[in-house]
This record gives C-alpha cells, structure tokens and sequence, in this order.
C-alpha cells in the first residue's frame, strides 16, 4: 500500500476581474509514494510545488482528483476528520511560521504529542530528546522570536518527527538556512528517514539539496515532468 | 529512537484538552497584555457605571415608592367603593366585627383614618383642604407624617386643636394660636361646623404638600362627622411592595360579605406613581443599552480585529492537527477570560460606589422646592440582581459573538488559506 497517491488531482485559482483569468497550479497530477521513500520535488517559481505537497499533506482541497493517505479517500472527509487524519499521521515543516508564538522550542514540540493525549512524563522525554537530536538541547526553553530562522527550522522538524509520522511534508526546509546548516538539516533527515522509516517528501529548487533524496520530482507548470 | 515508544492514543481527553486550550489561552492573554488590559479596563469601566447609574434610577424609583405607601402608610388601602370617585364622609368603612375580622384574619399590620373633604375658614379668608383624623402616635411613628416639621404641638396634649401647613396658614393669614371654623358635610350629608384652635404648623418639602392636608384626631373627626365606629380609609402593609397581589386577593376574599368595599394596592389608588414606576423600568433598560451600546462597539471591534490576526496562527494550529472546534473553544476561552475579569472589576467598583453612596445622597438641594416623587428625601442606591443578570449576560453574549464570529471565520478557510493570510 502506498503512503500516499494521488490520480488526475488539480488545483485551479481564479484571478483577475471577475476571476476571469485561470491558473493551473496543479493539473491533472498522478502521484504516488511508497512507505520509506525520501522524494524531493523540484520545479521554477510557480509550477505547483507547494500546491501539491500542500494537497498531500490535506492542508487544501483539490479542485478534482483523488487523494488517499495510506488507504484512506481525503475527497469527503470534514474539517476535524482532516485534522485528526494530519494528526495521527502527518508531520509538517513549512517554509516560515512554523512555530506557535506564545510557546517555548519543548512546548512547541510537546503541543502535538499534547493533542494526540501523550502523558506528561513521556511527552517531555520526548521532546526533549528530539530537540537534543536536531542540536537544541540548550534552547529548549527559547520562544521562536528568540530564536534564528534556522533554529526555528529545526524545532519545527522536532516536532515533526516527535508524533512520529507517516509521512513528513517539508516545503523548502532549507530556504533559510546558509550551507553548513542547510548539510546538517539534509544529513539529520537522511537519518532519521533511514533509522525510523520515515516517509519523506520535501520541496526544493536547490539542486544541492536536491540530491539528498533518492527519488527526485519535476514540475513545470502544474504537471509532473520527469 | 526505535518506535515502540509510539503512542497508542490519538487524541487527547477531556482534561488534557481543556489544559491545552486554558494555558494557550493564558498564553495569548499574556502576549497581548496592553491591549487586553485595555480591554479589560473599559468592560470593568463600562460596567462600573452603568450598574452604578442603574442604583441611582432604581435608587430613586424605589424611593417614589416608598415614599407614596408611606404617605398611606401601606400598600394596600381599603375604602368605601364610592369613595374613590366621591370621597364624602358618607362613603365610609364600618368597622364592624366583620370586617376587624377580616383585617386581623390577613395578618397584615394596619392602620385607618377620617379623610374628609373640609372648607376652612379665618376671619379674612376661605380654603379648601383635605382633613385627616389621625391616630396620632401611630402615624407619628409609621407614616410621611413623622418627617413633617412642626412648630407647636401635634395633637399629642391639645387634643381639640387642629394641625394646618405654613403655606395655608399664609394664605388663611392666620397663625399658631388662632382660631379657625372648619365646615364640611358629616356621614348623613348634613352641614357640619366646627371652631378649633391652631394648636401646630407644618412644615414640609413643597407648598403645595403644605395646602394639602390638615390634621385632629381621629376621635375628634369622629364626633364632628357623625363617624362613630366607622372609619375612610385603612392602609394595610404588605410585606413585598412590589408584591400585593395575593395579599389584595385574599383579602378580597375575606371581605366578600361586606360588598360596598373595595381593596386596590397603590397601583389603583396612585396610578400616577404606577405609570412613572414603569417609565423607570423603561428607563433603567434604555440606560443600560446606551452603556452597552458604547461599550459593544468598542469590544466588538477589537475583539474581531484580534480574532481576524491571527488567522495565520490558527492555519498552523490547524495544520499541525488541533480541531477547528478546539481552537474555537480557545478563543472563546481567551475572551471570556477579559470579559469576566473586566466585568468582577467593575462589579467590585460598582459596589464600592454603593457603599459609599450608600449612606443616601441629599437631592432636595436640586428639585428647588418643588413637589417632584420620590426626591423629597435622600437617595438610597438599590441593587436590583435582575440589571446586573441583564447586563453580565449581554456583554457576554456580545464578547462570544464578537470573538466567536471572526473565528469562525477562520477556521472555515483551509489550513494553507489561513496560512497564508497575513
Ligand atoms: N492562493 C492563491 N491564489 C491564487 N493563485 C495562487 C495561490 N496560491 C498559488 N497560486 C498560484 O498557483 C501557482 C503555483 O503556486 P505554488 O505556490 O504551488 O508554486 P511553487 O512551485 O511552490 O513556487 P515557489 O517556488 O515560488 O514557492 C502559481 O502560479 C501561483 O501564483
Ligand atoms: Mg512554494
């Protein structure tokens, strides 16, 4: 079974007077990612990429097509049932404003063990060890606005992979980061997706990083190139 | 890390929950302590004066009432049924065994007197005016008449004297000591005619409470008026002012065999008072929408500009799997947080201003004179729960709305929408 497939999905927007004018994100994209795989998805400026990890990660609803998570249609499902479905099986990292403001790096990466009804005891230990593992095992009690766009990176992949996910969704999880700190982050997610089997699909337009991924995706213009 | 640590739970209980929505609200209420302390203050502001204006209105609602039973001497009268479109001596309450029965059967404390329409005259001049013939210690000490001035003696050793106000004895130019004919039909409409000696002189708040009445015993008014045994008017003082109704049915009840009286409450007998009690009311609710009103609008929208900010924060929260119903509860949580607090200050000022207040406020000073209900005396603030239970609940109804209409909002979009909100 797939971790997550997608047929014929597309997402249009509406601009312009009247929503005259028609942009295909995405269009007509079949997809699909087998548990363990590392992806990388690589594209210019505007050719769907983050519309279609976004779509993955059931953060937006598709203008047609299907999607499933491991075995389960998305097309149908409510908002809670969305919310549970990403909680139970999702793991995120996004761009920028990754972090909940009010909450400090441990908090932040506890609040979804939190949700998921985690225990105290075992929710620290955990979060605590992720933090060490991703290298702030000193700022755990830092806010984000404490804190540099890399290292907030960083706690948002802690808390990530601290639910323990399916699939990881990272939509350029390095654009912030300079190079030594981009090699750190790709090294610690070929790890972990080698020692935890964690599904992997990450965008990004630097080649560098690119290669990190042992299968490597094309858009162009809302469609899957290669 | 292996995955055996992997959780067999999905979703956080009840409590665990509500810990996570409480402390993000407390959180959040810090983030923005300046402008929820801002907030905070005009709900505690708002409420203060606003509760406070409404002790005063109901202050002074309370006292016309009082003030009008007071002058009965209680809240339900009984009179003769004829006697309210002709009040003669003529229409009289016999107070028979029957009917002292009935009286002592309700268990009300009572009180009766002579009111006779009389003519008075001096030797220069003729006024009209309305005789009272009282049990003197008795209203000396339950009714209006133990607040008026007197300059000489009030029936209590010159028992075959009459008692008049400063504004009649001016107008009579007569004075303390002089002797004035009183005239008047008795209870067989015969023309009575009766010289007594001004043995007081009342003073009150208005002139004209001064032309109004004049005052012998009642035993004496029995004489001259041929109203042995029999009596105008009885006041009996319910418990509840605001409450007679069962006190009047069962009294009604009581008297059935007497059928020529009638039972009214002060409604009946001061419409007038009635009429402006209710214009209070209304008056108390238009105060208090004028206040809220202000108060909503500021609360509104500070509140939904709040709300609509963070839209990106809830696409995260979203993204990262807490329920659109959960973060709804949390915004609530967060709001209801400065409503209540804003609304237990200004309850705590509001009731500081009672008590301080609390002692009467002297407001004859400001009615100059003039006959003007319920102002004739200090002002005592009155709590009425149901203007504070009116009042709570509607800025909090406004705050949910306010908090709940934005947020909502908000969760509708997609996580990615939200996100990308700015
Ligand atoms: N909310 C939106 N409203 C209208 N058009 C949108 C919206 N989001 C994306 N688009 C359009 O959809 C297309 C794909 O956008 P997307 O964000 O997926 O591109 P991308 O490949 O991630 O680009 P980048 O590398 O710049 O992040 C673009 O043409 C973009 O303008
Ligand atoms: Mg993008």
């Amino acid at each position: 079974m797939s971790i997550v497939r997608c047929e014929e999905l597309s997402r249009y927007y509406y601009q312009g007077a009247e929503n005259a004018i028609e942009v295909r994100a995405l269009d007509q994209v079949d997809l699909q990612i087998e548990p363990g795989e590392f992806v990388s998805i690589a594209g210019p400026s505007g050719s769907g990429k983050s519309t279609l990890l976004n779509m993955l990660g059931a953060l937006d609803q598709p203008t047609s097509g299907k999607i499933w998570i491991q075995d389960e249609l998305l097309n149908g499902l409510n908002k809670t049932e969305l919310a549970d479905l990403r909680l139970r099986r999702l793991g995120f990292v996004f761009q920028s404003y990754n972090l909940i403001p009010v909450l400090s790096a441990r908090e932040n990466v506890e609040f979804v063990l939190q949700l998921q009804g985690v225990g105290a005891a075992p929710r620290k230990a955990r979060a605590d060890s992720m933090l060490e593992r991703v290298g702030l095992g000193e700022l755990t009690d830092r806010r984000p606005a404490e804190m540099s766009g890399g290292q907030q990176q960083r706690v948002a992949i802690a808390r990530a992979l601290a639910s323990e996910p399916d699939l990881l969704l990272a939509d350029e999880p390095s654009a912030n980061l300079d190079s030594q700190t981009t090699a750190d982050l790709m090294n610690l997610l070929t790890e972990l997706n080698r020692s935890l089997g964690t599904t992997i699909v990450m965008v990004t337009h630097d080649t560098e990083v690119m290669h990190y991924a042992e299968r490597q995706i094309k858009m162009r213009d809302g469609k899957i190139v290669n | 890390m292996t995955n055996t640590s992997r959780s067999t739970h999905s979703q956080a209980g009840f409590w665990g929950k509500w810990f996570l929505i409480i402390n993000l609200a407390r959180r959040n209420f810090w983030r923005q302590r300046r402008r929820n302390a801002s907030l905070l203050l005009a709900v505690a502001i708002g409420m203060a004066a606003t509760l406070a204006g409404g002790f005063l209105i109901r202050g002074w609602q309370m006292s016309t009432l009082t003030e009008t039973v007071e002058r009965f001497g209680g809240s339900i009268l009984l009179h003769h049924h004829a006697w309210a479109d002709n009040p003669k001596a003529e229409f009289n309450i016999d107070l028979n065994a029957a009917t002292l029965n009935a009286l002592n059967q309700s268990g009300l404390p009572w009180i009766d007197r002579i009111v006779v329409p009389v003519t008075l005259q001096s030797e220069r001049e003729a006024r009209g005016a309305t005789l009272m013939g009282i049990h003197v210690n008795r209203e000396l000490n339950e009714t209006h008449v133990q607040r008026l001035r007197i300059d000489g003696d009030f029936l209590q050793t010159e028992q075959r004297g009459i008692v008049i106000g400063q504004a009649l004895a001016d107008d009579l130019e007569t004075r303390l000591g002089k002797r004035i004919v009183l005239l008047g039909q008795n209870s067989n409409n015969e023309r009575t005619e009766l010289g007594l000696k001004i043995v007081g002189i009342y003073h009150a708040n208005s002139e004209s409470a001064e032309r109004a009445n004049v005052y012998v015993t009642k035993a004496l008014a029995q004489r001259a008026f041929a109203l042995k045994g029999k009596t105008s008017e009885v006041a009996l003082s319910a418990p509840n002012i605001l409450a007679t109704h069962s006190e009047v049915l069962a009294l009604q009840e009581q008297l059935q065999a007497t059928s020529e009286l009638t039972v009214r409450d002060w409604r009946d007998v001061a419409p007038n008072i009635w009429a402006m009690y209710k214009l209070v009311e209304g008056m108390v609710v238009v105060w208090q929408i004028v206040f809220l009103g202000a108060l909503a609008f500021g609360l509104v929208n500070t509140l939904v500009a709040a709300v609509l900010e963070r839209t990106r924060e809830f696409g995260l929260l979203m993204a990262v799997g807490m329920r659109p119903g959960s973060i709804l509860q949390q915004v609530l949580v967060e709001s209801w947080i400065i409503l209540f607090v804003g609304l237990a200050l200004g309850g705590l000022v509001s009731a500081g201003i009672y008590f301080w207040l609390s002692g009467g406020i002297d407001v004859s000073q400001f009615t100059g004179g003039m006959e003007f209900p319920g102002m004739n005396r200090p002002l005592y603030p009155v709590v009425f729960p149901s203007d504070i239970f009116s009042l709570v609940s509607i800025v909090l109804l406004f705050g949910f709305l306010a908090s709940l209409y934005p947020a909502r909002r908000a969760v509708a979009l997609d996580p990615v929408a939200a996100l990308n909100k700015h």
